[in-house]
């Protein structure tokens, strides 16, 4: 017989598909390899690491405050955007943290590394406690308790700061030293860059996995419809406590990082407005997710920065000098009403969509052959 | 179901040499799986998915199991020459099955899932059948419900016996008692069951293949182990010899494994090659299985395969004016760049850059949707394949082959090489003789030719010419290249009242090359012009349907949209201008309901029973020839 013709194949070798499972393992991987993905890592983790030597001081400290903003965000990001129970008074766990750190200093003159682990059981505590209301009641009715945590955080801030001035006087300031953390010292705005940068992909890390656990499921249950996650056997008090348990770690570290940070604290800077922020940050970011509440952490410090300079640059400021805070709060409100308006998902949603219409080229949506037979 | 996990990352043992395939391909099905088990123990051979992950099975458990199921056979008291049905969508337990049945000299048939009841009691009774492996509950309620009308089935094997709660019937027995007995089976039995295997001759009947029966009762044709090892599965190895390895060459089981196709590709063509049998889930979700799979090898029915085009013209044209640009300019591009290769040129060089530009920008993305990104060959036989359709996948790089094949002969002709010229049969399988018989009808001899069908000798002498030449009742001519050309079948053509002659199946095929028309009835015989009844594809008009924002509530409704009317309308018209004026569907009906097999409006393998659809239509055939009535009465 004749030989036939032998193919000239594109990939003769047999590649394993990515797909085909054998066991379990790569179901529940906390980051599922694909090609694509770890190029994204990988860019992402060359561009986080040159930064430093592309930005100036400046922007190298207002990516600081983002970051450190972030692992806020993160927090908030769990009580409201996965649990769904809507948080106020997000600023109150900043302050505890803030506070315990500068505590711990002049009091007992712990360093931030013993302090840091101990603001967040503080913030975990307060967070605690501000959770029980949740048990209760919902929505707009927990809104209100939560934003009445943060006025008794105040309060109480208010009674500890004038309890130092009478006591010890002018010594008696919450201001903070550089920090220590045993094997070096955050000197400059660089070295807090790395070390914020590596924590903050820690808190990344941490809460990723809490999203696939049993836990982040039984959060996402609950946002879902209490009533039906508790007949699925979740226990929805416990997890509504956690949640802000948690959220309040997350603050209290914050906290604490800007506490040390800005080398001082004060009650002043937790006010609402704080709060709303924060807030903020997980909306523009996308509700309940993790990448959103980073990039809304970055865009919320971010945009009145911008705007600042941008005025700065176009040599408008001899003009808008009195204004410029009405400017910032304005281009920060109309950012807000958009979002909400048109892309509710937030940059999350737009990261999301881009993906989406990649992934899926040259289709609009998956082709599925469901029936193709019979 | 025992299993074992062979770690995959272990070295693939590699292809057999041609001397052993050849070997292997003579000897009896259960001995050449034994034998193949030896020389490669630990390749897999099949992976079934359940609860997400892929089983995987080696050739060593599969023969082990293989020699155990059988055991369990003898044991049940089934012996040498008794025949047993196997029904059930694929599933490693069916390939165990059939290979256990076989290797202990019985026959094995498969029944179709969506066999009618009265199909079920024919098969078993022609068959004789006395055991029956059901893959679960459902087909333990289609055997009840026979009452006894099938008296000679003695033994009920179920695999899946989750919902068998409640039944008594004693016939009765779990899958796993066989597999796993209290009793271990002895050397003794176990070297019995090698025995039989061995004393096989590979000339006896193995199995039966019931023929789909579109004009009257199906008829069950004895197949013989040459039949389907040399006949089916070595010809395939001599056609694409990529398939034989060296590597694992994965492959998908998801057509009815009761067809002659699917047994000869999935049950016995791994015996010879590197193919590694892939079971998804469930049939029904064929896309999951195909992406999680990868194929090398991709072999459908070509209603599959128009299925998926059509879902992909219809998704592109409702994505983003980008994405339909890009898709556009790619689709010129490949036009020009095959149509030069069909005629044999070499494109130029710059067009050859521009189709590699296109296929990765849009091509590549587009295979990999449906998980044949790697896939080098496609294969489309069991019935004829449009040729828009395989004009289509060769557009997007998808190198897809149409083969011909007969329960009867085996494979009888595929295309060859890389992207053939759609359309046409193919040359010949190596081991097969054709000849044209004076009346223009194509003729087979070779391993493949079938024994007889069962209890039938009258049709049986029928089929063959006195000097042993099978008839395949198919008209056709053998070009100089070797080329087969198909011209019809013997007996369907169609002659109108004005005498002109009609090839339905051409015609039919033709209107079936619309994304938006899934099965096409013509009439034609003695009427003055043809008209064709044509079921919508429910999924592509559906999409279509929606995208217009149009109101409808199920099939039926969709089907009374104006919109759709004049959509199906003019998609006749365009693919009319293909058709010499004679042949043009002058009129059409859509019909009011999805086509059924199971409520018996098709065959098992959805080909239309004509006698039965006319008379359900008939006051739709009516209403399109009633201006013909009208003259008539007008002349009387």
């Amino acid at each position: 017989m004749q030989s036939p013709p032998v193919l000239r194949g594109r990939s003769r070798r047999w590649r394993r598909s990515p797909y085909l499972r054998t066991d379990y393992r790569r179901e529940l991987a906390l980051f599922p390899y694909s090609g694509p993905r770890l190029a994204v890592i990988a860019v992402t983790v060359l561009l986080v690491a040159a930064y430093p030597f592309l930005a100036d001081a400046y922007w190298l400290g207002v990516i600081n405050l983002a970051v450190i903003a972030a692992i806020g965000a993160l927090g908030l990001q769990i009580v409201t955007g996965m649990a769904g129970q809507l948080s106020l008074g997000h600023a109150a766990f900043l302050a505890v943290g803030g506070f315990f750190a500068a505590g711990l200093y002049l009091h007992l003159g712990l360093p931030l590394w013993i302090a840091g682990p101990a603001a967040m059981l503080a913030g975990a505590t307060v967070g605690a406690i501000a959770g029980l209301p949740a048990l209760r009641i919902r929505g707009f009715y927990l809104g209100i308790t939560t934003l009445a945590v943060q006025y008794v955080i105040i309060a109480i801030g208010l009674k500890y700061q004038g309890y130092l001035q009478t006591s010890f006087g002018t010594s008696g300031s919450l201001s903070l030293p550089i920090p220590d953390l045993g094997l070096f010292t955050l000197t400059s705005t660089m070295d807090w860059y790395y070390f914020l940068v590596v924590l903050t992909g820690v808190v990344i890390l941490a809460v990723t996995n809490l999203k696939r656990s049993a836990l982040g499921r039984s959060l996402l249950a609950v946002r879902q419809r209490e009533l039906a996650a508790e007949a699925l056997g979740v226990n929805v008090a416990r997890v509504k406590i956690t949640a802000f348990a948690l959220s309040g770690a997350l603050g209290g570290l914050a906290g604490a990082l800007s506490a040390y940070y800005y080398r001082g604290v004060g009650i002043e800077d937790f006010d609402l407005l704080l709060s709303v922020e924060y807030l903020a940050m997980i909306i523009v970011g996308g509700l309940g997710s993790i990448l959103g509440a980073v990039l809304g952490a970055v865009f919320v410090i971010a945009t009145p920065l911008l705007v600042g300079q941008l005025i700065a640059v176009l040599g408008l400021e001899g003009v808008l000098s009195q204004h410029l805070r009405a400017i910032e709060l304005a281009v920060f409100a109309l950012t807000m009403i958009g979002f909400l308006l048109f892309e509710p998902d937030g940059l999350a949603g737009v990261w999301q969509r881009l993906k989406t219409y990649v992934t899926r080229w040259p289709f609009k949506y998956t082709a599925m052959s469901t029936q193709a037979k019979r | 179901m025992t299993q074992t996990t062979v770690s995959s990352v272990r070295p693939y043992e590699g292809r057999l040499d041609n001397a052993t395939k050849s070997r292997l391909a003579e000897l009896p099905i259960g001995r050449a799986i034994r034998e193949r088990a030896a020389l490669t123990p630990g390749d897999v051979v099949v992976r079934e998915q359940q609860f997400g992950i892929y089983a995987e099975h080696t050739w060593a458990q599969y023969s082990h199991d293989v020699e155990t199921f059988a055991c369990g056979l003898l044991r049940l008291g089934i012996r040498p020459g008794d025949s047993v049905a196997i029904m059930g969508d694929p599933s490693y337990l069916w390939m165990v099955a059939d290979a256990a049945i076989i290797s202990i000299g019985a026959i094995s048939f498969g029944i179709y899932t969506t066999c009618s009841t009265e199909e079920i009691a024919h098969q078993l009774n022609t068959a004789g059948a006395v055991a029956m492996i059901a893959e679960n509950q459902e087909y333990v309620d289609k055997l009840q419900a026979l009452g006894d009308q099938s008296p000679t089935v003695r033994h009920v094997v179920v695999d899946d016996t989750r919902a068998l709660f409640g039944y008594n019937d004693p016939r009765i027995l779990p899958a796993a008692q066989l597999l796993t007995p209290e009793e271990p089976y002895t050397t003794t039995e176990r070297a019995h069951v090698g025995e039989l295997a061995a004393r096989a001759s590979a000339d006896d009947v193995a199995l039966l293949v019931f023929t789909s029966g579109t004009t009257g009762q199906s008829k069950a044709a004895m197949i013989t182990h040459r039949n389907f090892m040399v006949g089916g599965a070595l010809q395939m190895c001599r056609v694409f010899p990529e398939i034989t390895g060296p590597d694992p060459r994965p492959v998908i089981c998801h057509l009815s494994l009761a067809h002659a196709f699917e047994r000869i590709v999935c049950l016995y063509s791994p015996i010879l090659t590197a193919m590694v049998v892939h079971i998804g889930e469930d049939v029904e979700d064929l896309a999951t299985t195909m992406v999680q799979s990868q194929p090398y090898f991709f072999h459908a029915v070509p209603r599959i395969w128009q299925k998926m085009a059509s879902q992909a013209v219809t998704n592109i044209d409702r994505s983003s004016p980008v994405k339909r640009w890009a898709y556009r300019r790619a689709m010129a591009v490949a036009r020009r760049e095959r149509a030069a290769r069909w005629d044999g040129k070499t494109p130029s060089l710059g067009l050859r850059a521009a189709y590699r530009l296109a296929r990765i920008c849009v091509f590549v993305p587009l295979l990999r949707k449906f998980g044949l990104g790697h896939t080098e060959i496609g294969l489309t036989a069991g019935t004829h394949t449009p040729e828009e359709v395989q004009r289509m996948w060769q557009y997007w790089g998808l190198n897809l082959i149409n083969g011909l094949g007969m329960t009867e002969v085996g494979f009888v002709a595929f295309q060859r090489g890389h992207y053939p010229v759609p359309g046409a049969v193919g040359q010949r399988v190596p081991d097969l003789e054709v000849r044209i018989a004076d009346d223009g009808e194509l003729q087979y001899r070779g391993a493949g030719v079938f024994h007889g069908y069962l209890g039938e000798p009258e049709r049986t002498a029928e089929a063959f010419t006195a000097d042993g030449w099978f008839c395949s009742g198919d008209i056709g001519t053998v070009e100089v290249g070797g080329d087969i050309v198909l011209r019809d079948r013997k007996k369907d053509i169609m002659i109108t009242a004005g005498g002109k002659n009609i090839t339905p199946s051409l015609v039919e095929n033709a209107i079936k090359g619309s994304p938006y028309i899934s099965e096409c009835v013509l009439f034609a015989d003695g009427h003055k012009y043809p008209t064709a009844l044509i079921e919508i594809d429910l999924d592509a008009v559906t999409e279509w349907a929606e995208s217009r924002s149009l109101e409808f509530t199920g099939f039926t409704s969709l089907t009374q949209l104006p919109q759709v009317v004049s959509l199906i309308d003019s998609e006749v018209q365009r693919l009319n201008e293909q058709l010499a004026r004679v042949e043009q569907v002058k009129k059409f009906r859509i019909l009011p309901k999805e086509l059924d097999p199971e409520e018996g409006d098709t065959t098992p393998t959805r080909k239309i029973r004509r006698g039965h659809f006319e008379r359900m239509f008939q006051h739709l055939i009516e209403d399109m020839y009633a201006d013909e009535r009208q003259e008539a009465q007008q002349l009387q």
